[in-house]
């Protein structure tokens, strides 16, 4: 998978934006794993994170069909689709109390309690992350959900390597904190 | 006494460790003056790896979704 760069990705964007077949599988391809691994960091439910995938690639479809795609980073939007997607699916979540052995919970694996810890913890990780400063929060999202590298991170987020490194030694450091106070 | 940027470095170097599946102490074991300040956060670093990392493979998923994304696609 490799990161698609507004400014050196032109002409691909382009065909994306002409609705191309080729060039819309190709984007597919360059994010859809990423998008899935930073869904399911956010949720830790396999299910949703292929439904909630499938819903970013349509919204695309639908963003690109109305003419209102994005206008300066295709990355930036697209991750902004997935992150509205959580933060909606997170809220409904809060609505119907679901950290119980539900259905889906059920027929997702023979260890229940397994999956209920797993689901307590990608809670307690997410409330942590809520606390963090906005670039703090995308450093560790960036690193630890979608596994880029520091030169990949820097280039999305207009910084040196150095910068990043030194966000991400404040991020994991404030992380602690927040998660020591906490428990 | 340890600089800031030698501390960002040496985390920087133990998370690569971590995400290539070592232990957190065979990581640490270069950097003997920052073992203390170092190991506390590769506790949380270790915890974010293991909520990111999905216990089953997505290739199935992701190719169900591909199908269902060109299908649609081709639908308009």
């Amino acid at each position: 998978m490799r990161v698609v760069r507004t400014g050196e990705d032109a002409p691909l964007l382009r065909r994306v934006q002409d609705y191309d077949p080729v060039a819309l599988a190709h984007i597919y391809d360059c994010y859809a794993g990423r998008i899935y691994s930073y869904i399911y960091f956010h949720l830790s439910d396999a299910g949703l994170a292929e439904e909630l995938t499938g819903t970013v690639f349509v919204k695309m479809l639908e963003a690109i069909r109305a003419d209102k795609a994005w206008t300066r980073s295709f990355s930036g939007w697209l991750y902004r689709i997935a992150h509205n997607l959580v933060v909606d699916h997170v809220r409904r979540d809060r609505q119907r109390e679901r950290y119980g052995l539900d259905e889906r919970l059920a027929a997702e694996g023979a260890d229940p309690a397994g999956i209920v810890a797993r689901r307590l913890e990608h809670e307690r990780l997410r409330r942590a992350l809520a606390q963090l400063t906005q670039e703090q929060a995308q450093v560790i999202v960036a690193k630890f959900a979608e596994g880029l590298s520091n030169a990949e991170i820097a280039q999305r987020m207009g910084k040196t390597e150095g910068a990043i490194k030194s966000l991400q030694f404040r991020a994991v450091a404030s992380l602690r904190r927040i998660l020591e106070a906490e428990e | 006494m340890w600089r800031p940027e030698e501390a960002e470095d040496a985390l920087d170097q133990c998370l690569a460790r971590l995400q290539r599946g070592e232990p957190a102490e065979a990581c640490l074991v270069a950097y003997p003056h920052l073992a203390a300040e170092l190991a506390p956060l590769l506790a949380v670093a270790r915890r974010l790896l293991l909520a990111a990392a999905c216990p089953h493979d997505p290739a199935p998923a992701l190719a169900r979704i591909r199908a269902r994304f060109l299908q649609r696609i081709g639908e308009d």
